[in-house]
């Protein structure tokens, strides 16, 4: 539900940058969230479609958002490695002691921009 | 994406000698030159910024009045505002003072409710929102907080999702999950509870009734996340109160 929030923001920063940038028409917007972001793929492409259909004066209409979904980063206290996860883990990967340390996950970045 | 063929850039490009080559829909190789150059422009920074920024000025503000807040998170009805009557009344009779800011989508229920202790509070309505958000506490941060507050709790909005991703300026988020929820909800919502320093078991007076399986909820909230400090309390019968206002107590020492 705060997806589309999270959209008007985007667009917030979009629009600063192209004031400030000679109002490039923009294809796409890459995005990076993490698996613990809180935020729902579809539900964010969906809110996406509806905040761009009138942003920047009609500027951002058809515009993609490109979603990278970034792993969970783990650090085990026992072995001292690090290791990525797709899902939450209660124990380390290599070594099997219980609760690794949890690096990230949460992340809800803009990463870039594809101008004209 | 390519103007010339709305292909979307997730398939192969030859970009080099000026042509363009994908394979269509219909899968048959298209060439055709690509005059038009698109650049991509490095940006990185939160989605939220605009709001973090907000939630570190209202923590400034908070630190310099020497009050210590918690950001209180769970789903609708899991007794954050049963709890805080409790816990205020408890902190009147320490001496300690508190103050509230409670988010509802309508009306002043919960913020009546709690008027009751005599601690100033205020209420946000959100309407159609599911969360608080840094401006919201920004707007009303003077007004809610009087100098020598030593405790400002906020109730967020009912919601076990979407308040997670939006800082307010407080020092802790604090997670509240109800026996009645089962044992399941850190794994299938681990946001909150990633991010909480401690979880509240709340509605423990009839975790036997409903046959609610501890050990197993425990596990869970340490899969998502193994440093949570993990309290068990009712504020029915007021089970776990000496340990939660240990610790609300020990915090503002720090
Ligand atoms: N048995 C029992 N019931 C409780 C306890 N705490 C709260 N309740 C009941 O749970 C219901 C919801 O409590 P609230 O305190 O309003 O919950 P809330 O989290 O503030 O609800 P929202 O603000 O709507 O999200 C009420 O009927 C409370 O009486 C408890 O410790 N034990
Ligand atoms: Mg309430």
């Amino acid at each position: 539900m705060h997806e589309l929030e999270i959209a008007q923001s985007l667009l917030r920063t979009i629009d600063d940058w192209r004031d400030q940038n000679g109002s490039p028409r923009v294809l796409s917007v890459r995005i990076e969230m993490g698996l613990l972001s809180g935020v729902d793929p579809d539900a964010m492409q969906y809110a996406w479609e509806a905040a761009c259909e009138f942003a920047c004066g009609g500027m951002m209409k058809d515009c993609k958002l490109l979603i990278d979904h970034l792993p969970i980063k783990y650090e085990c206290p026992g072995c001292g490695r690090e290791f990525e996860s797709e899902k939450l883990v209660s124990a380390c990967v290599h070594c099997g002691k219980e609760y690794p340390r949890r690096k990230g996950g949460r992340e809800l970045n803009l990463k870039s921009l594809e101008v004209e | 994406m390519c103007k010339d063929c709305g292909c979307d850039g997730h398939h192969h490009h030859h970009h080099g000698d000026g042509m363009h080559a994908h394979t269509g829909a219909d899968g048959k190789v298209y060439y055709h030159s690509h005059e038009t150059s698109t650049r991509e422009v490095p940006l990185e920074q939160a989605i939220l910024a605009k709001n973090d920024n907000t939630a570190e000025l209202n923590r400034a503000f908070l630190k310099g009045r020497g009050t210590r807040t918690f950001n209180l998170i769970s789903s609708p009805g899991a007794g954050k505002t049963t709890l805080l009557i409790k816990t205020l009344e408890a902190l009147k009779a320490a001496g300690i003072p508190t103050a509230v800011i409670v988010g509802d989508q309508y009306g002043e229920i919960d913020a009546d409710r709690m008027r009751s202790t005599g601690v100033p509070v205020t209420q946000i309505q959100v309407h159609d929102s599911c969360h608080l958000t840094a401006q919201q506490i920004s707007a009303v941060l003077e007004t809610s907080v009087p100098a020598g507050t030593k405790i400002l709790f906020i109730e967020n909005v009912g919601n076990l999702v979407c308040p997670v991703a939006f800082d307010l300026g407080e020092d802790e988020k604090i997670a509240l999950l109800s026996t009645p929820e089962g044992e399941e909800k850190p794994l299938k919502y681990p946001g909150l509870f990633t991010a909480a320093k401690l979880v509240l078991l709340t509605k423990m007076d009839i975790a036997s009734a409903l046959g609610w399986d501890k050990e197993l909820c425990i596990r869970n909230v340490k899969t998502t996340n193994p440093q949570a400090e993990i309290l068990e309390i009712s504020s029915k019968d007021g089970s776990g109160f000496d340990a939660w206002i240990d610790y609300l107590k020990h915090s503002i020492t720090q």
